[in-house]
């Protein structure tokens, strides 16, 4: 009996001291994620999908992603952030970064963080520049990751 | 006895706590993995506080694209599935064969030859366990569901799309997204081909202007090859190959005199027989040396 309580009194000790060391990172199952992203590309057909992981590092960091599209088809992209322990921003452009002056196609700054997946529609485009604004953090903070994906209409359904 | 278990335990505990503390560490390291998950590219600029990447179409919707403007179905021009004996070479040249039998797929299914539909879903399965994505055609047992949909034109495309979906995501598990940007050129350029060779019997001007448009991805093709030039050599040669038939495109008469600046509405412009037979040509040479 004294046996088990020294064990058990051990383990626990372990878990715990290892639980405040540092926040755990938000499971980043990317398959779970991706297709549960696809039922919000409906009726639009499976094109392409980015997974990028996200690091809060201790200054403002941006990712962007160019999607390439042809004019005269309709595309929907669909997002999923509910693998990120904190809301980043999500900002569509027509042009990239590095651009004197460009037009800012969709934010997702007045959707709520608890609404984990949205999507935004575009047709007449020959590419978008997706970027995500990652915030500036304590290095401990817990890591994540987002994806989109791009649908798009066969046969003009 | 007690003592030792206690001791392992701890012991135990002290490991995992130098791993967590070893992985919290150096930012190095973590952009370095940020920079092999996300395939970023040249473009970080500011002590990397900067990531660019490109997303590719898949090879679907480049069917997709030109079954909508009109292109025929003309038997012969794809390229035939005995060929797939020859692309056991490298990955490389799997992947590349990939891409061109994936765009001879759907071609047939658009245009519902659905027996020639199954022969290249077999090869593209052939080719895809050879490079490790067995398992795409296996999940939910697509390639089942393929047979038995057959000749029910939107199911098999969603069943196509399914596996699509499914191949990049154990790439991109297994870090091997390198793949998917050389079976896209692959992919690109057997719909080039089939586009130019149909256009240079029909001249249907529809089918031009979605061949027109294709060019304009040429680019992006290049900056997803480049990023992973390091994994697979051989891309550099790939941007040789697509360099050669953009430059030719951008010294047409129409294009070079346009804006740079502005999205060029392809409907617009128009290319002269002399500049197509020279796009044709070289699409033609590039695709027989990706095939043979």
């Amino acid at each position: 009996m004294k046996k088990y309580i020294i064990l058990n009194t051990a383990l626990i000790a372990t878990f715990i001291l290892m639980s405040f060391y540092g926040e755990p990172n938000i499971m980043c199952d990317q398959k779970a994620i991706k297709d549960k992203t696809k039922t919000f590309l409906d009726p639009y057909t499976y094109d392409s999908a980015m997974l990028t992981r996200v690091m809060y590092k201790k200054k403002e960091v941006v990712k962007e992603t160019e999607v390439a599209l042809f004019v005269g088809e309709k595309y929907k992209i669909a997002f999923n952030t509910e693998a990120l322990p904190k809301k980043i921003e999500i900002n569509i452009y027509n042009k990239d970064l590095e651009a004197r002056k460009r037009t800012l196609l969709f934010s997702n700054k007045d959707i709520p963080f608890e609404k984990k997946q949205f999507t935004f529609e575009i047709e007449r485009a020959r590419r978008v520049f997706v970027d995500y604004t990652i915030p500036a953090a304590d290095s401990s903070a817990a890591s994540g990751c987002v994806v989109f994906m791009v649908g798009f209409q066969i046969k003009g359904k | 006895m007690i003592y030792s278990q206690f001791k392992s335990i701890l012991f135990l505990g002290a490991v995992v706590l130098i791993l967590k503390s070893c992985s919290d560490e150096p930012k190095s390291t973590e952009s370095e993995l940020l920079v092999k998950a996300d395939s970023t590219i040249e473009a970080a600029v500011a002590e990397d506080l900067q990531e660019t990447t490109v997303d590719l179409p898949s090879p679907l919707q480049l069917a997709s694209i030109f079954k909508k403007s009109g292109l025929k179905y003309v038997g012969e021009i794809a390229n035939s599935p005995k060929n797939v004996t020859k692309y056991n070479g490298n990955n490389n040249v799997r992947a590349l064969n990939l891409g061109v039998y994936s765009t001879d797929l759907a071609y047939t299914l658009l245009n519902r030859q659905f027996d020639e539909s199954k022969g290249y879903l077999k090869v593209c399965q052939e080719i895809s366990t050879a490079l490790g994505l067995k398992k795409a055609f296996e999940t939910n047992g697509l390639a089942e569901r393929f047979v038995k949909n057959m000749g029910k034109e939107d199911s098999l495309m969603e069943i196509i799309a399914e596996i699509q979906m499914q191949s990049d995501e154990i790439l991109e598990e297994h870090n091997q997204e390198h793949l998917k940007a050389v079976a896209f050129a692959g992919a690109w350029f057997e719909s080039i081909y089939i586009a130019s060779k149909v256009y240079a019997t029909d001249k249907n001007k529809y089918l031009c202007v979605s061949l027109m448009e294709q060019f304009s991805i040429a680019e992006n093709i290049i900056k997803a090859l480049k990023a992973n030039q390091k994994k697979e050599p051989e891309c550099e040669l790939l941007c040789d190959d697509i360099n050669s038939v953009l430059s030719l495109f951008k010294n047409s008469t129409a294009i070079k005199i346009a804006n740079p600046d502005e999205d060029l509405d392809f409907s617009k412009i128009t290319l002269t027989d002399q500049e197509f037979n020279a796009l044709e040509k070289k699409i033609n040479e590039i695709r027989t040396n990706i095939i043979k």
